[in-house]
């Protein structure tokens, strides 16, 4: 029993990391807290069903599609809305992702608001027994995917140097501009990698949880949540918090009240914050003010 | 400054709503207004308002009633209180409307209830459930749809149909529609059959994996999950149940449709187990229910309809019925008590007669379950049918 | 108006505030905005009862966001608490006057409340914290038994003024009129006195306020309790105009709504919240024939103002006319 409750968590919780990594890597990188990114991913999951259940694609390649037409997305968001006005308060400039959060539920809404849309999984095979505990196929496929993405975002930011240079940008953009880089690109660059991530994570949950136009702003919670438990803009902690609040709402659920699971990232946000604002990871350091 | 206090009062008082005889009722024209949710999560429920529609613009190509056309005016609530409020306003001040047909969540219909009973506009649900609404008792007011009363006691029923059955559990939203339907189930089991619910559990809305609960249920081995549970919970439940190996049959609730559960799980062999509430004559996708099908879709030609698109039929039926007992000098008195006369009403699309009385408003008093037997929506009243 | 402007005129702050606006012309506006509903229909004379309300809100939001500076988005939550505490009071038996204060009340308390852990967290934290916060309350109206009454919502009692019922959309907007009025000038003369001016630099720098003797944290606290009730008054309103409150009132889209009214109407700008709110309450009931476009108009507009004139209307027609702006946009540094 509490083998199958961590092996659900596991699949929950990596689903909160990759959107909570996200998240972070933007942060980090252009300074920027995307209260729209919850939409970037149900934007992804309905571009693949889009182009794999309209136009009628192969599954590789609607995915592939799916990610290139998020990564413009992103970009030409950066580009277009968030460059001119990036320098002035933080007031406008969080306001203009949530803007555009409810533009794209809004757009979702428009054309599907009536409809239940299913994404068929992405590998159709029975479930697998290990033991007591069972796994299907697309769960496997979640945890694999995101850790995939976790693994290769570390590998990028502690051992290239481009990954380096990237976080010197983000902490000193005008040293960052002395030395060459070209700051405004790299942001609309990585404002496409977090667009094209959160298209991932999208295809990967979207059979399970099936489409729907509120699907990103459920997540987007649960992925404050877990970037505030493992300590604000700490790439690790985004992860474990990710982790640690799937299993401990599925522990929860099962063993004091399945009324918690609901309220759960609502209180580790509020309860972190207040008592431990750096998280459980997180050291002080200085934000953009 | 007392003085003061009773002018300003009187002055605030005084700008009443003149009284017309008979608002939304011309020449050749009866207005009705709809309001429902046509966007928003909940706008599924609101394609009862286009069933609705289909049934008046019928019977204006066969002639009207008493040589008026209907007029409908549609307004979108977007299933919440505040807006449904301004929509009220807007059909009986703006529009003037004789009356309302509408209302598919409950929150919306006990937010314009009381204002529409104090101007006596005549107010027929379109799809909200609640049998709080009408408890109390409101002149004006009538439900010609299977309340949550009928629904929750119909699902303990039909449990109780089947042979054996000792143990019985209930999953349930823990907030008021939930917590109410589980207390009628719950009280009719042990008023009726003398039995307690085995287990009793919660899942949250919004939720996407229901492994806790289904490893609770697998342990506690029920009879019957009885769901009192929203459509996209409903096929999680259905869903984790098939994937965990669970086979106790699950009963869903009336805003549960079984064509769109299985869109939503997406497995006929998940659906093997799930029963759900249904309160139609006509079974799902067979040739019977083809006509109304027709009636939506020769005025709605994009509408793709299920099992909500026929909720308000059999009550524009009755509508319509009632306005023509009323005779040709239509009043909303009149228009009451015709509806108030209305006896046993075949509808044809219900399967259960609308019957209303002076002092009974809740018109709808009984149902089936509908499932897949051998891939095909079948009604059945008892377990062994 | 000059019996709403008299019991302010005796702290002596209302006449100072209005030394350089001519007396006439705030009670021609009055005035024009008592009298202008008589020629509408009753659902008309509702929408302007929902404009009214949601001024105080946008203002309420905008002391906060445009004023202190903060990223707080707890100004549902605040519209809610002061709607559900308005609509306890009046159930247990309280009149309408004293429920509506009750809920300002109520909503200057969740202010305090938010208030404390918003000295420590600030920006994007304080932005994720206050947002949490909202969809908790949201949670605990959904599931709070008879207290709340769940999802079907409470039921307000209908307003009585010495004994009589105010049935009629006008008498309505009457009473709310006189209690907005009475908050645009009280809040337009803290802003204005030495309070405001703290306020406003608070958000500028907390370090020179500091160093100036400043009490920030204190002035931090009062503009999150002052936005409370300003917005917790409005949910009083809110409540006794609909009849019925219920959690869906509450959620992300009013979030949005909210939003766009500040954001439009202009950062920090008083005449600009009431633009704000006044237009963005209009268009959504213009809008009715075209469902589902709301919240894509709602976003949209945002955008655009956002992009092209991040200042808002009022900041936009203040830059404008500058011989006016310090007559109309007063408390804008």
């Amino acid at each position: 029993m509490f083998a199958q409750l961590v092996a659900s968590g596991l699949v929950q919780g990596s689903i909160y990391a990759v959107i909570a990594l996200g998240m972070t890597v933007l942060f980090r990188s252009t300074g920027v807290v995307h209260f729209g990114y919850g939409a970037f991913f149900m934007a992804g999951a309905f571009a693949v069903y889009v182009f794999s259940q309209v136009v009628g694609m192969a599954f590789v390649l609607a995915f592939l599609a799916a990610v290139a037409v998020l990564v413009l997305v992103g970009m030409a968001f950066e580009r277009v809305l968030v460059r001119p006005i990036v320098h002035g308060p933080h007031v406008t400039v969080a306001m203009m992702t949530v803007a555009m959060s409810y533009l794209l539920t809004g757009v979702a809404r428009f054309f599907w608001g009536q409809e239940v849309l299913r994404m068929p999984p992405i590998v159709d095979v029975p479930p697998i027994f290990v033991g007591s505990i069972v796994l299907t196929a697309q769960d496997l496929l979640i945890i694999a995917g995101c850790m995939a993405l976790v693994v290769a975002f570390f590998l990028f930011f502690a051992r290239t140097k481009l990954g380096k240079l990237m976080q010197a940008a983000s902490q000193v953009p005008r040293g960052a501009a002395l030395v060459g880089i070209n700051v405004p690109g790299f942001h609309m660059a990585m404002w496409g990698v977090v667009a094209g991530i959160a298209a991932v994570a999208g295809t990967l949950v979207a059979p399970v949880t099936m489409l729907y136009p509120d699907m990103g702003a459920h997540l987007l919670i649960k992925a404050f949540a877990a970037m505030t438990f493992g300590g604000f803009g700490n790439l690790g902690g985004a992860v474990l918090g990710g982790l640690l609040i799937g299993l401990a709402e599925q522990l929860a659920g099962f063993y004091i009240s399945t009324a918690l699971i609901d309220i759960f990232a609502y209180l580790v946000i509020i309860v972190v914050l207040i008592v431990l604002p750096n998280g459980i990871l997180g050291k002080k350091e200085a934000t953009r003010v | 400054m007392k003085r003061m206090t009773a002018i300003l009062a009187a002055a605030l008082v005084a700008v009443a709503n003149p009284a017309f005889a008979e608002p939304g009722v011309g020449e050749d024209t009866i207005r009705i207004g709809i309001f429902a949710p046509l966007t928003g999560s909940a706008s599924i429920f609101g394609r009862a308002a286009f069933g609705a529609e289909a049934v008046y613009n019928e019977v204006n190509e066969k002639g009207g009633i008493h040589g008026r056309k209907i007029e409908v005016v549609r307004e979108d609530d977007g299933c919440d209180a505040a807006r449904a409020i301004s929509a009220v306003r807007k059909l009986t001040a703006q529009d003037d409307v004789f009356l309302i047909h509408g209302g598919v969540c409950s929150g919306t219909v006990m937010a314009v209830r009381d204002d529409l009973e104090r101007q006596n506009v005549p107010f027929v649900i379109l799809g909200a459930a609640s049998a709080g609404i009408v408890k109390p008792f409101k002149k004006n007011l009538f439900q010609p749809i299977p309340n949550s009363d009928v629904v929750a006691t119909q699902m303990v029923d039909f449990a109780m149909s089947k042979p054996g059955t000792a143990k019985i559990a209930l999953i349930s939203h823990t907030d008021e529609w939930g917590e109410t339907n589980s207390r009628v189930a719950t009280e009719h089991l042990k008023k009726a059959y003398g039995l307690d619910i085995s287990l009793k559990l919660a899942l949250e809305r919004s939720t996407t994996d229901a492994t806790p609960q289904i490893l609770q249920l697998r342990n506690a081995q029920p009879d019957f999950v009885l769901a009192m549970l929203y459509p996209a919970e409903t096929a999680l439940l259905v869903r984790d149940a098939h994937k965990f190996g669970m086979t106790t049959p699950i009963l869903g609730n009336f805003g549960v449709s079984l064509e769109d559960t299985r869109d939503r799980v997406g497995d006929m062999a998940a659906m093997a187990n799930f029963y759900t509430f249904y309160a139609y004559e006509p079974a799902l996708s067979s040739a019977e229910i083809e006509p109304w099908t027709k009636m939506i879709t020769k005025y709605f030609p994009d509408h793709r309809a299920d099992t909500f698109s026929y909720e308000a039929m059999g009550g524009a039926l009755a509508v319509i019925e009632a306005l023509k007992q009323a005779g040709p000098d239509l009043t909303r008195d009149k228009f009451i008590a015709a509806m108030e006369s209305i006896k046993d009403f075949q509808s044809g699309i219900l399967n259960t007669p609308i019957t209303f009385s002076a002092d009974d408003h809740a018109g709808v008093n009984g149902g089936a379950m509908i499932a897949y037997r051998d891939g095909k929506p079948t009604v059945l009243k008892t377990w062994s049918e | 108006m000059s019996d709403i402007s008299s019991p302010t005129s005796r702290t002596g702050t209302w006449t100072r505030a209005s030394g350089d606006m001519p007396r006439a012309v705030l009670v021609l506006a009055a005035l024009v905005a008592a009298l202008a509903p008589l020629g509408l229909n009753e659902y008309w004379r509702f929408v302007a009862s929902m404009m009214l309300i949601y001024t105080l809100v946008t203002l309420g939001f905008n002391i906060l966001l445009g004023y202190l500076g903060q990223l707080a988005f707890a100004n549902v939550a605040f519209f809610g608490v002061g709607a559900y505490a308005a609509t306890i009071a009046m159930n247990g038996g309280l009149n309408f006057i004293p429920g509506i204060l009750v809920g300002g009340i109520g909503g200057g308390i969740a202010g305090f409340l938010v208030g404390i852990p918003a000295l420590r967290i600030r920006n994007y934290q304080l932005a994720i914290v206050t947002l949490a916060t909202g969809e908790l309350l949201r949670w605990l109206y959904i599931h709070g038994g008879s207290i709340t009454q769940g999802s079907s919502g409470l039921e307000v009692p209908p307003m009585t003024l010495a004994g009589l019922q105010i049935t009629t959309e006008i008498g309505k907007y009457w009473v709310f009129l006189a209690f907005t009025i009475l908050c645009l000038a009280v809040t337009r003369n803290l802003l204005r006195s030495s309070v405001g001016r703290a306020i406003v630099s608070v958000r500028e720098s907390e370090a020179i306020s500091l160093g100036l003797g400043m009490h920030a944290a204190g002035f931090r606290i009062l503009a999150f309790v002052w936005s409370g009730a300003l917005v917790g008054v409005a949910g009083g309103m809110y409540a006794c105009l609909l009849g019925r409150i219920t959690p869906e009132s509450f959620g992300l889209t009013q979030l949005l709504v909210h939003f766009s009214m500040v954001m439009v109407g202009g950062l920090g700008s008083f005449v600009g919240s009431i633009f704000g709110a006044l237009l963005l309450t209009a268009i959504p009931e213009t809008l009715r024939n075209f469902p589902g476009l709301e919240e894509i108009v709602f976003s949209l507009l945002l955008i655009l103002v956002l992009r092209f004139v991040p200042e808002g209307i009022g900041g936009f027609l203040g830059a404008r006319i500058s011989g006016l702006r310090d007559r109309f946009f007063g408390g804008k540094p």
